[in-house]
C-alpha cells in the first residue's frame, strides 16, 4: 500500500486515549501502552507516554502536518495483521528527538521508523520503512526553537 | 539454524540470487556485502536492532529543567511556516 492521506485530524481521535503495541516498541520491551498526550495548543505535536514505564516518553508529530508531501508504504500484510486494510483508519507520526543547537532546542523527525496507528482498535505498530519517501532534506525535518 | 565459518573474502549463497559476503572483521565487527534483487528488503532483516537505538535516542529523560511547553513552542513556529 502507498498511503498519502490529507486528514490530519486523526490525532483528535487518539488524544489522551491508550494505544497498544502488542509487538512492544523496540528499545523499549516492557512497554506496550503509550498514552498520548496532547493540549489543543500543541497539534500536531504530542507526547507518548509508557504507561508501564512513565518516565519513558516521545515527542511526537503527525507524519502529514510535518510534512505534507510525506509517503509511506506498508505491505499489505502489515495493514491486515493491523486489523484494516484502508489508509484511513491509521494515524502516523514520526518520533522526534530533541535536542539542542546553540540557545534554541531542536526538533528532528524519525522519518524512517514511523509510528502507525489503527485508530480504531488503538493498534499500534512502529514500521520500518526504507529512505525518506519524502522530497524535503533531512534538515528540513528538522525544526530549530 | 545452519552455522559455519566464512573466512575474509568467502561468501555464503541463499537460493540462486543472493549472495553475502565477508568484506572484512575486526575484534568485534564484520563487514558484509549483500548482493541481492531489489524486492529482497535487507534493511528490515534488523529492525529491532536499528529502531531501537534510534528510540532509546529519542525517549526524552526525566529532566526537571525541560521545556514543559516545547510542544506548543514548536505548534506555533510550525503552523506559522504553513
Amino acid at each position: 500500500m502507498t498511503a498519502t492521506t490529507p486528514d490530519i485530524e486523526t490525532i483528535d481521535d487518539l488524544r489522551n486515549k491508550i494505544i497498544e503495541f502488542p509487538q512492544g516498541l523496540p528499545g523499549f520491551p516492557s512497554s506496550h501502552a503509550f498514552i498520548m498526550m496532547q493540549t489543543p495548543e500543541e497539534r500536531p505535536f504530542a507526547w507518548m507516554q509508557s504507561v508501564a514505564e512513565p518516565h519513558v516518553k516521545f515527542a511526537v508529530v503527525e507524519a502529514y502536518a510535518w510534512d505534507r508531501d510525506y509517503t509511506l508504504e506498508v505491505p499489505d500484510e502489515t495493514l491486515e495483521e493491523m486489523g484494516s486494510l484502508d489508509p484511513l483508519d491509521y494515524a502516523v507520526y514520526f518520533i522526534l528527538q530533541i535536542g539542542k543547537r546553540d540557545s534554541g532546542m531542536t526538533l528532528q523527525a524519525k522519518p524512517n521508523a514511523p509510528v502507525m496507528v489503527n485508530v480504531r482498535t488503538r493498534q499500534a505498530r512502529q514500521v520500518v520503512t526504507g529512505p525518506p519517501s519524502s522530497t524535503k532534506s533531512a534538515e528540513a525535518l528538522c525544526l530549530q526553537l | 539454524m545452519l552455522v559455519l565459518s566464512r573466512k575474509v573474502g568467502e561468501s555464503i549463497k541463499l537460493s540462486d540470487d543472493i549472495e553475502i559476503t565477508v568484506l572484512a572483521l575486526d575484534h568485534t565487527r564484520v563487514r558484509l556485502g549483500i548482493r541481492a534483487p531489489r524486492h529482497i528488503d535487507v534493511r528490515r532483516s534488523m529492525p529491532e536492532v536499528n529502531v531501537g537505538e534510534v528510540n532509546r535516542e529519542a525517549a526524552v529523560l526525566p529532566d526537571p529543567a525541560a521545556n514543559p511547553d516545547i510542544l506548543s513552542k514548536a505548534a506555533s513556529v510550525k503552523n506559522k511556516e504553513d
